[in-house]
C-alpha cells in the first residue's frame, strides 16, 4: 500500500451570497459539501462531474487560490490549511495547476520565457546552471524546442500552449499536478499528444495527477481512481474499472450512458431509415436524465440526486404507500421517490454484490475502495443487467 | 477571382447513398471560400460538396480551422466582409443562393434554412425576453399580431420541452440554465419552420447529460417534421451517436463522406482512420495513438495533399499530387491516392527503394527530428507528437 | 488552387528571436503616417525648446494700430497677421507651445498615474477600497470644474508663485489634475475587474505570486489599453479647459501664453472678420491631437505582442 500523497477530508467550501445594501450574507453556494479524498503517490485521480458539480471549486482550494470553508488537507501528512504564510509558500510548491484554456493561461504580453521562468522569480529561487538554462530544460522536457523561448504565446498552437502551462507548472518541482479539464479546449487530434505527455512525464518525475474533467473517456484513459462528483459530493469513488464497468450509483451510470461513444452501433438517436441498408443499426436504450443540475445555493434535501434520479420512482419503495396499485406519476411534475431519498443524506460507503452496506469503519483502504454514496445501490446491480 | 467559372462538380458529390433526388433539400456543390488577407487570398473552404436530405442528419467533423463552420456560414450568406464564395453553388429547394443578392440570400435562407449556435448566451440578447425574441421574425416577416406571436412563442417551448413554457415566455435568457438556452435557440430557429436546420457545435458548451437531451430533442424534431439536418461538431463520439451521413474536412476540404456506419468501421482516409485511432478508448491503459503535428496553415498549405505531412501512410505522389476523390466504394468518397488500400485496412506499396514499414495499425514512429520537416511549410514550428512519438 | 498550395519559404525569419523593442520600431517605420506624426510633434517640441528659431517678434510687443492685421505671408512683418490687440499670432503661437504642452503633458500624466493606481487598487481588490475610491470618484466627477477652480484660485491667493516656465502652469495643473484623474480610474477599474479573474492571473496566484506582482506584471499590462486610447483626446481637453481657467485667472499666467488662451481670444473674432486669429493655434492643437491619435495606436500595436507577428 502506498502512502497518499494528498488527503483531503470533509472539504467544504460555500461562498456566501450577499444581498442587499448592508452586503448581509443570505445564503451560500454549497460549492463543495464534504469531500474525502485521497490521492497515492504515483498515480492519478479522475475526478468528473458537470457543470456545477464543484470540481473546479474543489481543484482551486487545492492549489490554494481558494480557502475551505472547514476541512483538512494534508499534503504528505501536513495540514496544509494551519501553516504560517512561508510554509504555506513552500506547499504551495508541491501542488501545481495546469489550466483548461491554454489561451487564456499565459499572459499574452510575456515571452514563453518569463512565463515558464516567472515561478522562479516569484519564489526566488535560483536553479544550477541559471534560470534561463532551467526554462530551457523545461521546455525540453515538456517537448518544445527551447529556442523558441522568446516567442509570445500567440505564436504557439494549443497544444503547444498547453505544454508551455505544463513547463510552468512543472518549474517547482511539485508533487502534484492538478489537471482541471487540461485537454478540453485542444482539438481532438492534439488531445491524444498532451495526455500521452502527461502520462510521460508521470512515468518519468513520480508525479500524482488530480485530473479533472467532465470527459470521461479522457478519464478513464489516465487515471487509476475515479471520483464522481454531484452537487459538491462525491457520490462514487473506486479504482477506475470498477466505477466505468460496475457503476453503481444511479448518476454514474447515467453519465456513463450520456457519453456519446464513437461506435455508430451505440446510437443515442434513432438511425434514418436507409432504404437499402437492412442491417441499419437501432437506438440503443440510454439513461437521459430529464433537467439541469439543480442550483447549488439551494440543493435538494436528502440525496442530492434525488430530484433528477432515474431509478428513484421506478423502486417499490417510492410512492405514498403499497395502495399506489403502480400507477405512474407521469409528467405532472410531482415525482414519487422513496422517501428516505428525500429525508436522508446517503453516506458513501462500501456495497458488496447483494450484501448489504458495510460500516465505513470497515473500508480504511480509502481511495482502492469502490464506495458509492447511494441508499439503493444494491438495486443498481440488478437494473444494469435488465438494461 | 470571380464567380462565373464553375468547374464540373467531383465526381461524388453525394454524401448519402440510395435516396431518391428528390429528397435533397440543399446541395452545395465545390464550394469554395476565400478570405482576403495582406498577404494575398487564403482559401478556408475549397470545394467542398454535399447534399441535406429531408429526414437525415448530416455531420460535419473537423477540427478548428477546418472551414466546418466557414462553409455553413457562405450557405447562409452570414460570411464576415473579408470573405467571399470563390466559386461553387448552393442550391436550395431548385435556387442557387449563391446568384441572388445578400439581402435575397438571407430572406430565403431565415425562411427555409436556420442555425443554431453554439453559444445560446451570446446568440441571445440579453435585454428581451424570451417570448419577444422567439416570433422577432415573425412579426417583422410574416406580420403576426402580438398575442398571436405570444400564444406561438409558447407553442415553440412546448415544442422544444421547457417545462412551464407559459410562465418562461416573459424571462431573460439569464434566467435560463445552459441546456434550457440552448433550447430556446433551437426554438427561434424553429419558428420559421425551416427545412433545414443547421446546428453549428449546438451542444459543445453543455454538460454530456444534458447534450444527450439537447440531441435527443433535435432528432425527435427532425423526425417529426422531416427536416434536413447538418450537424457541425469536433466530436466522433456524437457523430457516431446522432449522424446518419458523415462528411469528414481538413485543411478545408472534405476528406471524406459515407454513411455513418463504414466511416467508422471501414474509414477510407487516413486523416478519419487517425482521428478514430486517437480517441482515448474504453479499453483504456497504453500510450494513445496521436496524429503527429498539427493542421496545416491555409495560408501555406503543402504541396500535394494537405494531410500528407501528417500521415503514416504518405508515399511519394502525396507530396506532389493533390488527391482526387476516389470513389472506394458505393456511396462513399475519399481524397486520398489510396483510398481503397486505407478502406481495406491496409497501408499502400511501399515506395521503391524506402524501406517505409508496412501493414495496417502502423504506429507513428516519428520523433521530433522527423517532423521538423514539416516546418518549411508551416508558419511556424510544428506540434512534436510528443518527446518520443 | 494553385496560389494556396505553394508552399512559402518562411524558413529564415521564423527561427530567429527577436528583440522587442527593435521589433516595434521596425512595425512603426513600416506605417507613414506615424512618421508623419513623429515629424509634427518633433517640430513642436523644438518650436518649445527654441522658441526663436521660428519667430523673432517678441510676443509682448502688441502695437494696438496694427491689431487685426490679416495674414501677410512668410517674409513679412506679420506672417500670420495679428490678434485682436496687435500681438503677432505667429509669435504668440509659437511662444505658446511650451507652456501649452508642458501643462498637458503634466495633467495627463499625473492623472494617469493617480487614476491608473486607484482603478487598479479598486478593481482588484474590490470590497471597502472599491467602495471608498468609487465614491471618491462619483464626488469629484459631480463638483463643477469651475467651482472647484474658484476654491483653489482662493486657496492660492496672495502666494506668489514666481514666473519660471514650471510655475505658470502651476495653478491649473493643480486644478486640471484635481478634476481629470477619475476618467482613467473608472476605465482601469472596469479593465481590471476583466483581466483579474483570466487564467493566466489565477495561475500567478496559484504560483505563489505577490499582489503587487500580480497587479503590475499580469493585470495592468492588459488593462492599460483603454487608458492609452483615451490619451491623446485628453492632452486636447486639457488645453482647452486651461483657457476657460485663464478666464478666472488661474490660467496660465500673462506675460506667459498659451494655445488656449489664443483660441478663446481667438474665437471672439471668428464672425469679425478675422478669423485666422482662431485658426492659425487651432490647426497646431489639432494637428497635434492627431499626431498623438496615431502614435499612441501605432504604439499600442507596436507593444502588443499579439498584432506584430
Amino acid at each position: 500500500m502506498t502512502e497518499p500523497v494528498l488527503e483531503v477530508r470533509d472539504l467544504v467550501k460555500h461562498y456566501p451570497v450577499r444581498n442587499g445594501l448592508l452586503r448581509r450574507s443570505v445564503a451560500a453556494v454549497k460549492a463543495v459539501d464534504g469531500v474525502s479524498l485521497r490521492l497515492d503517490r504515483g498515480r492519478s485521480l479522475g475526478l468528473v462531474g458537470e457543470s456545477g458539480s464543484g470540481k473546479s471549486t474543489l481543484a482551486r482550494v487545492l492549489v490554494g487560490i481558494e480557502k475551505p470553508t472547514s476541512g483538512q488537507v494534508l499534503v504528505d501528512g501536513e495540514d496544509v490549511l494551519h501553516l504560517s504564510r512561508a510554509g504555506r509558500k513552500q506547499l504551495r510548491r508541491d501542488v501545481q495547476m495546469v489550466f483548461q484554456d491554454p489561451y487564456t493561461s499565459l499572459n499574452p504580453r510575456m515571452p514563453v520565457s518569463e512565463i515558464v521562468g516567472e515561478p522562479f522569480a516569484i519564489h526566488g529561487i535560483d536553479p544550477a546552471g541559471g534560470r534561463r538554462a532551467a526554462v530551457g530544460e523545461l521546455l525540453e522536457l515538456v517537448g518544445l524546442d527551447p529556442e523558441h523561448a522568446n516567442r509570445y504565446p500567440h505564436q504557439f498552437s494549443g497544444g503547444q500552449r498547453q505544454r508551455v502551462g505544463i513547463a510552468r507548472a512543472l518549474a517547482l518541482r511539485p508533487k502534484i499536478l492538478v489537471c482541471d479539464e487540461p485537454v478540453s479546449a485542444l482539438d481532438v487530434s492534439v488531445q491524444g499528444q498532451v495526455i500521452n505527455l502527461l502520462e510521460d512525464l508521470q512515468a518519468e518525475l513520480g508525479l500524482s495527477y488530480l485530473f479533472v474533467a467532465h470527459d470521461l473517456g479522457v478519464v478513464r484513459h489516465i487515471a487509476h481512481d475515479v471520483a464522481v462528483m454531484y452537487l459538491g459530493r462525491i457520490v462514487e469513488r473506486g479504482p477506475e474499472a470498477d466505477v466505468y464497468d460496475t457503476a453503481q450509483h444511479p448518476y454514474t451510470q447515467a453519465l456513463l450512458s450520456a457519453v456519446p461513444v464513437p461506435d455508430p452501433s451505440v446510437r443515442l438517436v434513432p438511425a434514418a431509415p436507409a432504404l437499402d441498408d437492412a442491417a441499419s443499426t437501432r437506438a440503443v436504450g440510454t439513461i437521459v436524465l430529464e433537467g439541469d443540475p439543480p442550483s447549488p445555493v439551494d440543493p435538494p434535501s436528502g440525496c442530492p440526486f434525488h430530484t433528477r434520479c432515474w431509478l428513484a420512482p421506478t423502486l417499490p419503495e417510492a410512492g405514498p404507500g403499497p395502495d399506489a396499485s403502480g400507477t405512474p406519476t407521469g409528467r405532472s411534475g410531482l415525482r414519487l421517490v422513496p422517501s428516505v431519498c428525500e429525508t436522508e443524506v446517503p453516506a458513501l460507503v462500501a456495497r458488496h454484490d447483494g450484501g448489504a452496506p458495510s460500516t465505513p469503519g470497515t473500508a480504511p483502504a480509502g481511495a482502492a475502495a469502490h464506495v458509492v454514496a447511494c441508499h439503493f445501490a444494491r438495486e443498481l446491480v440488478a437494473h444494469r443487467v435488465e438494461a | 477571382m470571380s464567380a462565373v467559372t464553375r468547374p464540373v462538380p467531383n465526381g461524388a458529390s453525394g454524401s448519402a447513398p440510395g435516396a431518391a433526388p428528390s429528397d435533397v433539400l440543399l446541395e452545395v456543390t465545390d464550394l469554395t471560400v476565400e478570405f482576403r488577407t495582406p498577404d494575398g487570398p487564403v482559401r478556408a473552404v475549397d470545394g467542398l460538396s454535399y447534399r441535406v436530405e429531408a429526414g437525415r442528419t448530416l455531420a460535419i467533423v473537423g477540427e478548428s480551422g477546418s472551414g466546418k463552420s466557414v462553409s455553413s456560414l457562405a450557405v447562409l450568406g452570414l460570411l464576415p466582409d473579408t470573405a467571399h464564395v470563390a466559386r461553387g453553388s448552393v442550391h436550395l429547394a431548385g435556387t442557387d443562393l449563391l446568384g441572388l443578392s445578400r439581402k435575397e440570400h438571407r430572406a430565403r435562407c431565415g425562411d427555409q434554412v436556420a442555425m443554431v449556435f453554439q453559444d445560446a448566451l451570446a446568440a441571445l440578447n440579453p435585454v428581451h425576453t424570451v417570448g419577444y425574441q422567439l416570433t422577432e421574425a415573425l412579426r417583422a416577416r410574416r406580420g403576426m399580431s402580438r398575442a398571436d406571436a405570444r400564444r406561438r412563442a409558447v407553442e415553440l417551448l412546448d415544442l422544444v420541452k421547457v417545462p412551464n413554457a407559459k410562465a418562461r415566455v416573459k424571462e431573460y435568457p439569464h434566467q435560463f440554465s445552459g441546456g434550457m438556452r440552448q433550447r430556446v435557440m433551437i426554438a427561434s430557429a424553429l419558428a420559421m419552420d425551416p427545412d433545414v436546420l443547421i446546428a453549428d457545435e449546438p451542444t459543445t458548451a453543455l454538460d454530456v447529460t444534458v447534450q444527450a437531451q439537447v440531441l435527443r430533442l433535435l432528432a425527435e424534431i427532425q423526425a417529426e417534421r422531416q427536416m434536413g439536418l447538418v450537424l457541425i461538431t469536433h466530436d466522433l463520439g456524437v457523430v457516431a451517436g446522432v449522424a446518419d451521413d458523415v462528411t469528414v474536412m481538413y485543411a478545408g476540404r472534405a476528406v471524406e463522406q459515407a454513411p455513418v456506419v463504414p466511416v467508422y468501421t471501414t474509414p477510407a482516409h487516413p486523416y478519419t482512420r487517425a482521428l478514430l485511432r486517437s480517441i482515448p478508448s474504453s479499453s483504456g491503459a497504453g500510450r494513445l495513438s496521436v496524429i503527429p503535428g498539427r493542421p496545416p496553415n491555409p495560408a501555406a498549405m503543402p504541396a500535394g495533399c494537405p494531410f500528407h505531412p501528417r500521415c503514416d501512410a504518405a508515399r511519394d505522389v502525396c507530396r506532389t499530387d493533390v488527391p482526387p476523390a476516389a470513389v472506394p466504394a458505393e456511396g462513399r468518397m475519399s481524397a486520398c491516392h489510396f483510398a481503397a488500400d486505407i478502406m481495406a485496412g491496409r497501408n499502400p506499396a511501399a515506395d521503391d527503394g524506402a524501406g517505409a514499414a508496412d501493414g495496417a495499425g502502423a504506429v507513428e514512429r516519428r520523433d521530433r527530428r522527423t517532423t521538423t520537416g514539416d516546418e518549411a511549410t508551416m508558419p511556424t514550428f510544428t506540434d512534436t507528437g510528443g518527446r518520443d512519438d | 488552387m494553385s496560389d494556396a498550395a505553394t508552399p512559402t519559404p518562411t524558413t529564415g525569419s521564423a527561427g530567429t528571436p527577436s528583440n522587442p523593442l527593435g521589433e516595434a520600431w521596425r512595425t512603426l517605420r513600416r506605417r507613414p503616417d506615424t512618421i508623419i506624426a513623429t515629424a509634427v510633434l518633433l517640430v513642436f517640441a523644438v518650436m518649445a525648446a527654441f522658441p526663436q528659431l521660428f519667430t523673432t517678434t517678441s510676443p509682448r510687443s502688441c502695437p494696438i494700430r496694427e491689431a487685426r492685421t490679416d495674414p501677410q505671408g512668410w517674409g513679412s512683418e506679420h506672417p500670420l497677421g495679428t490678434d485682436a490687440l496687435g500681438c503677432d499670432v505667429l509669435a504668440t503661437m509659437v511662444h505658446g507651445v511650451r507652456p501649452s504642452l508642458l501643462l498637458a503633458l503634466v495633467v495627463v500624466g499625473v492623472s494617469v498615474v493617480i487614476g491608473v493606481t486607484l482603478g487598479l487598487l479598486a478593481g482588484y481588490y474590490l470590497g471597502w477600497v472599491d467602495y471608498l475610491i468609487s465614491r471618491t470618484v462619483e464626488v469629484f466627477l459631480v463638483v463643477p470644474l469651475l467651482l472647484a477652480a474658484l476654491l483653489v484660485l482662493s486657496l492660492f491667493k496672495g502666494v506668489d508663485l514666481g514666473a519660471g516656465t514650471f510655475n505658470v502652469i502651476l495653478l491649473p495643473a493643480v486644478v486640471l489634475i484635481l478634476f481629470g484623474w477619475m476618467p482613467y480610474a473608472r476605465y482601469v477599474r472596469a479593465s481590471t475587474l476583466e483581466a483579474k479573474n483570466l487564467d493566466y492571473v489565477t495561475a500567478a496566484r496559484s504560483l505563489g505570486a505577490s499582489d503587487l506582482r500580480i497587479m503590475v506584471r499580469h493585470v495592468l499590462p492588459n488593462a492599460i489599453g483603454t487608458v492609452t486610447a483615451l490619451l491623446p483626446t485628453s492632452v486636447a481637453g486639457v488645453i482647452s479647459a486651461e483657457a476657460v481657467l485663464s478666464f478666472l485667472g488661474i490660467g496660465v499666467r500673462p506675460p506667459a501664453t498659451s494655445w488656449g488662451i489664443q483660441i478663446e481670444q481667438g474665437s471672439q473674432w471668428v464672425l469679425g472678420g478675422s478669423p485666422h486669429i482662431l485658426l492659425a493655434p487651432l490647426i497646431c492643437l489639432v494637428a497635434t491631437v492627431l499626431a498623438l491619435v496615431v502614435l499612441g495606436d501605432a504604439l499600442r500595436d507596436a507593444l502588443d505582442p499579439r498584432l506584430t507577428a
